[in-house]
């Protein structure tokens, strides 16, 4: 995609840039790892949410997920893919790299186009 | 990575609390600290109470909760569980301090009354040593400890300890304005239980703000 000064601009991973999915990252950034209950309970999504964005996050091979069955009961452990930390990285330098951009190109609209006296010195109207 | 810029630029996600409620979850669980204080407490102020039988059940009641582990229990199964990182460097830091503190705990328990007396002797010319000035130095260290942390998830951290230490700092001088409380049985209660009650205080807090950054399950929802 190209912006309107010709630079090239970078988008952010989708898998990652879901809400959701990036609460669970974050959490996973965090830690070796951590269970079922605790990512629910974290990040307030409802079972099938969670259960439906694991599922995405590990086939897109972000994160890597462990089940084993403690005094009866089954427990989902999930931790981070080596992939899985090199794209969140990745995702953060991506969105930097545009909020950076964002700052200059206002910069540089308020230069070409300042705004008039009577706003400068705060008069309405 | 600085986590606090984007959470300023607009994003949903409040990371600042998902990175401190993960990393912290383990010191957040409070209630075994809470069951601790409550234990030292039942059984300091036994002798201001005259040593009745009850207050010896509910020490040996809170010892048992501790032994048992039932708060980590609650705390697994209603708040899951977090495998913490490997040690940083900050955290090596923060172990050094902690192996400190353990080592100034002993020191307190070991030589704390002979240093009562003589802090008593030296701030209010009481040799008896009835003043118990143990709890205002655990809430001086619990507040520079405090100050050293990342507060931006718990920003009101400070004022609790500043309030904890004024608070005990007042019992401790309470007597010195008003000598007749040395014989008050709420001021002794309070005076000898400092202790577990600063126990009691912190574990209670720490709980407090493990529930309040960590949302309530839906209704619809059931354990796994």
């Amino acid at each position: 995609m190209k912006t309107s000064d010709q630079e090239t601009l970078e988008l952010p991973n989708r898998l990652v840039h879901e809400p959701a999915r990036l609460a669970i990252l974050t959490v996973l950034c965090s830690c070796k790892s951590a269970d079922f209950v605790f990512l629910r309970r974290v990040t307030g999504l409802t079972k099938g949410n969670l259960s439906v964005q694991l599922v995405n996050l590990e086939q897109g091979g972000l994160v890597v997920t462990t089940k084993e069955i403690v005094e009866r009961k089954m427990r989902t452990t999930v931790k981070l893919s080596k992939r899985g930390a090199a794209e969140i990285d990745e995702y953060w330098q991506t969105m930097d790299a545009i909020r950076s951009r964002m700052v200059r190109q206002k910069d540089r609209r308020s230069t070409r186009h300042p705004a008039p006296a009577t706003a400068r010195l705060g008069f309405a109207g | 990575m600085d986590w606090d810029i984007r959470t300023e630029s607009g994003s949903p996600i409040d990371h600042r609390r998902l990175k401190f409620v993960t990393e912290n979850l383990a010191a957040l669980q409070g209630l075994d600290t809470v069951a601790l204080g409550a234990m030292l407490f039942f059984l300091e102020i036994k002798d201001v109470w005259k040593d009745p039988w009850w207050l010896t059940v509910l020490g040996f009641a809170a010892g048992f909760v501790v032994i048992r582990q039932m708060p980590s229990k609650y705390y697994e199964r209603h708040f899951g569980r977090v495998e913490p990182k490997s040690k940083s460097r900050t955290s090596r830091r923060e172990a050094i301090a902690g192996l400190v503190g353990i080592l100034l705990m002993i020191v307190a328990f070991i030589w704390g009354r002979r240093i009562e007396v003589w802090a008593d002797a030296l701030l209010m010319g009481d040799q008896s040593g009835q003043i118990r000035w143990l709890a205002s130095l655990m809430w001086s260290a619990g507040l520079v400890r405090n100050t050293q942390k990342d507060s931006s998830a718990d920003p009101r951290g400070p004022f609790f300890y500043i309030f904890g230490l004024a608070t005990s700092i007042a019992v401790c001088l309470y007597p010195k304005w008003y000598p007749e409380a040395l014989q008050s049985l709420i001021w002794m209660t309070l005076n000898a239980g400092s202790l577990g009650l600063t126990l009691i205080a912190w574990g209670l807090r720490d709980h407090i703000l493990l529930v309040h950054l960590l949302p309530k399950k839906g209704s619809n929802d059931e354990d796994e």
